[in-house]
């Protein structure tokens, strides 16, 4: 456990950002990754969120380790956003993009597999708040903050994803 | 939905991507370069800090020479802070005070005042210095000062400073260069006799020809202004003494970090090939090109096919920055067309190489020998690069592509030139166009040299700043000739051609063009659109919670514009009338709720605030069974609500998420008021779904 989240410890801004990289590093790559669907993209994402939130940490204010992350993961969500904008025509090969995935630490099943390419394969928005919801496990607000959106539309967001991830399923017959 | 199937899947297939050790440590490398200043700071930090100061203090003042001249001095001294005299912190502190640059005046004052110790007139001036300058910049390679990172008002110099400093900055590059101090100072500026030194260097002591031979060769050199590079070469004949020596893989022995091309070049060049390749020739070129600085390129060329090779290992990493381990030399095709007297490399790039998009479209190695191809149209997985020359190293005067004739046209005619044609086309004032960033370049297109000519704001929603594009010229250099003059609209056609090949673009590019036509017609150009999102975004504040003061205002500049705007356009605009609706890139769905309803400020006749709010919540406690001290304490909304000026009505929204009503509970509950006589018109609540009920927009 690193110093950043205990209460009340005086870190230099060094140690902070090196404890963030070393707490959140691996959660913003890989919302990074969601976000962008290539790997490579996704760590020079993750890189410039770094850098960015360096920059920017005299402004940030900690409330509490869930403000921490939730900041780190805006800048990272628009870090990927500004990615975006330069990658409008390109198409993705979303099967050849997560087989460059380093191979995964865990085994993964045929349907956790097919799960993680529903997912991927939803739009970028609803993409995103289903990697928030389930997987950063963030409340409405946290990915509200996040999102740069009111609760209330977070939560409408959320439920059109599901719907979408729904379909996909009821599409090839998966009842998960 | 099963919520930890969802999460274990996504864990399971994302576990193998972690942040190690190497991407740390790329983020602090990356982050060194901004960190030097608050520690020990470099020579070439200082000078980017004098240069900044430079930039900065000569766009806010007249006395532009006298800065220049005094810096010019200043950046021949030793750079490091503490090698610094006094009297030179004291005078660009003096500088400053002079262009009227915000500074810590009492700290200026006790400067002045003679009464100070040296040590603390030191510290006082760098305290000015630091407070102004010294956490808002960024430096990188190649001393450029990023925009984003310029104070807000720096962000728009005018195009005279702007080009007065880029020239005056290469100036001092060069400069540094030749007294070696820069960051190369082991290198100096080639000069033709330089590099007919270094060539013949080469060939003597490298490549073992003896001097009779040399003094019988007829060097060539050519220059590349635009691309510092310089390039040397002779033909060796059968007859020469040693003429296959450059076959044998000999190198310049001052290796630099550009070796590893040659490794490439070797691992490409067995020596079979060399011995096949040279059996039908009766004579080879040599070739040696090195930069402006006599750095790297130091390749020489036995062969056509490996001139063209090379030329492309040099396009690939030296142009458009390709690390060499990225590259394949191995995926270089060479062919020769006898016909058109062409050598011919193609290298293709896939498009999913990490930053390859952005490499492709921009960046243009010398045009001197070659020329650059590049297929940029549709949804692609790769692109082809193509790399050309002649079958023979051509003199300097018969050169292919020479260097464009100097420009007649200056570039601020230029820019006149461009403003009146576009103020001539789409009517907008030259004021307007002021307003926006003005940034003119070259544009050498198909051997027309022409400048290009950039109208950009700043979208402040962006992390950096991401430049907006309105508008852009092309004037001819030599006539001032307006090629082309447009707006961001005239790229729509082109947009639509790209949406033919991949429609799955096609929502937001839609939705873009909405906003945009709001945005514009809500007269908004550059940097009153920022400026109004700035406010709204950088306080944080979402509209309802904004006092009444600044609703009233916002509503009397914006409301006409976007009414106007409604009532001229009779398309489909319902997107933007519903304020519930995601919008992932603006706010515009708020601009339209926003400004659905008048508001303003209460007058003598209304009822005071707090009594409207407390026959407010009296009205919702009965109507909706909510213990009425919980709407009281709730997060509470307020307007003034004008639209009908007969009678404005006190509106009220409040809150009641957290207040544990338990889960079938409002989430909100509103009321409108009569002003003046309390009457409760209307009161709803807002329920746990949001797709059901009450729409903010509507209330607001």
């Amino acid at each position: 456990m690193n110093g950043a989240l205990v209460p009340g410890a005086v870190l230099t801004p060094e140690e902070t950002l090196e404890a963030w990289m070393r707490e959140y590093g691996s959660a913003v790559l890989r919302t990074c990754f969601v976000c962008l669907a290539d790997a490579h993209l996704a760590q020079d994402a993750a890189q410039d969120t770094f850098i960015k939130a360096w920059r920017a940490m005299d402004k940030f204010r900690k409330q509490s380790p869930a403000s921490e992350k939730a900041w780190l993961m805006r800048i990272a969500v628009n870090t990927c956003r500004d990615y975006r904008r330069g990658m409008w025509f390109r198409k993705v090969d979303l099967p050849g993009e997560i087989e460059k995935l380093p191979p995964p630490a865990l085994q993964v099943s045929d349907g956790e597999r097919e799960t993680f390419l529903d997912v991927m394969r939803l739009p970028d928005k609803h993409r995103q708040i289903i990697l928030l919801y389930y997987y950063q496990q963030m409340t409405l607000r946290e990915m509200g903050e996040v999102l740069g959106l009111k609760p209330s539309s977070v939560h409408h967001r959320l439920k059109k994803a599901e719907a979408a991830l729904r379909r996909a399923w009821e599409g090839r017959g998966d009842d998960e | 939905m099963n919520k930890e199937y969802i999460r274990s899947a996504m864990e399971k297939n994302l576990s193998g991507l972690c942040m190690q050790g190497d991407m740390r440590a790329a983020v602090w490398n990356s982050i060194q370069g901004g960190k030097k200043v608050k520690k020990k700071i470099s020579a070439a930090l200082v000078l980017a800090i004098i240069l900044m100061l430079a930039t900065v203090t000569a766009l806010a003042v007249s006395n532009w020479e006298a800065v220049k001249d005094y810096l010019s001095q200043v950046s021949k001294l030793d750079r490091e802070t503490k090698g610094w005299p006094l009297e030179d912190r004291l005078r660009l502190v003096e500088l400053m005070h002079e262009a009227g640059i915000p500074m810590d005046e009492e700290a200026y004052r006790r400067l002045q005042s003679g009464a100070v110790s040296e040590q603390e007139k030191t510290a006082l001036s760098d305290r000015i210095i630091e407070a102004r300058y010294g956490s808002d910049w960024q430096w990188n390679a190649n001393d450029v000062i990023a925009q984003s990172e310029w104070p807000v008002e720096m962000r728009y110099q005018s195009l005279e400073s702007a080009i007065e400093y880029e020239q005056w900055l290469d100036a001092q590059r060069k400069t540094d260069e030749v007294q070696g101090i820069g960051a190369d100072a082991e290198y100096h500026l080639m000069r033709e006799e330089d590099i007919i030194a270094l060539f013949r260097d080469y060939l003597e002591n490298s490549l073992g020809f003896e001097k009779e031979s040399l003094a019988r060769m007829k060097i060539q050199v050519s220059h590349d202004e635009s691309a510092r590079v310089w390039q040397a070469g002779c033909l060796l004949t059968k007859e020469e003494p040693g003429w296959h020596l450059p076959t044998q893989g000999d190198q310049m022995s001052r290796r630099t970090e550009e070796s590893t091309m040659f490794d490439y070049i070797q691992a490409y060049l067995t020596e079979d090939m060399l011995k096949e390749r040279l059996q039908d020739r009766e004579e080879i070129p040599l070739v040696l090109s090195v930069d402006d600085w006599g750095r790297d390129t130091r390749f020489r060329c036995t062969d056509m096919e490996e001139y063209a090779f090379c030329g492309m290992l040099s396009e690939l990493t030296e142009i458009k920055n390709f690390t060499y381990a990225s590259v394949e030399p191995d995926r270089i095709r060479v062919s020769h067309s006898p016909e058109g007297g062409l050598w011919t490399a193609s290298y293709i790039v896939d498009a999913a190489h990490p930053g390859a998009y952005n490499r492709m479209p921009d960046e243009q190695g010398p045009d001197t020998v070659y020329e650059y191809l590049c297929e940029w149209e549709g949804a692609q997985e790769s692109f082809t690069i193509t790399w050309q020359c002649t079958d023979w190293m051509r003199p300097v005067d018969e050169h292919p592509l020479p260097p464009a004739a100097p420009p007649q046209v200056s570039r601020r005619e230029a820019l006149s030139a461009a403003k009146e044609a576009l103020m001539a086309k789409y009517g907008c004032t030259e004021e307007a166009l002021d307003a926006m960033r003005q940034d003119v370049s070259d544009w050498d297109t198909d051997g027309a040299a022409e400048y290009y000519i950039e109208f950009v704001g700043y979208d402040y929603f962006s992390a950096n700043y991401a430049r907006l594009f309105n508008y852009a010229a092309r004037v001819d250099k030599e006539t001032g000739r307006v090629v082309a003059a447009v707006s961001r609209e005239d790229w729509e056609p082109m947009t639509d051609r790209r949406l033919v090949v991949d429609d799955s673009n096609r929502e937001r590019v839609e939705q873009d063009r909405k906003d945009r036509a709001l945005r514009l017609a809500a007269g908004e150009t550059g940097n009153e659109l920022t400026d109004r999102h700035l406010y709204y975004d950088e306080q944080y504040v979402p509209f309802e919670d904004w006092d009444l003061n600044a609703k009233a205002a916002y509503s009397q500049t914006v409301k006409p514009r976007i009414d106007a705007f409604l009532a001229a356009h009779g398309e489909d605009l319902a997107y933007y009338l519903d304020a519930e609706k995601d919008n992932w890139y603006t706010i515009t769905a708020c601009y339209i709720a926003t400004t659905r309803h008048a508001y303003g400020l209460p007058d003598e006749g209304a009822l005071a605030e707090e009594d409207a709010f407390r026959l407010a919540c009296a009205a919702l406690s009965d109507a909706y069974d909510v213990p009425r001290e919980i709407i009281e304490n709730g997060k509470k909304s307020v307007y003034y609500d004008v639209t009908s000026p007969g009678r404005p009505l006190w509106k009220f929204c409040v809150d009641v998420r957290n207040a544990g009503l338990g889960e079938d509970a409002p989430w909100a509950v509103f009321a409108a008021l009569d002003a003046r006589t309390g009457e409760v018109i209307v009161t709803h609540f807002k329920p746990v779904n949001p797709e059901e009920g009450l729409r903010m927009s509507d209330f607001m």
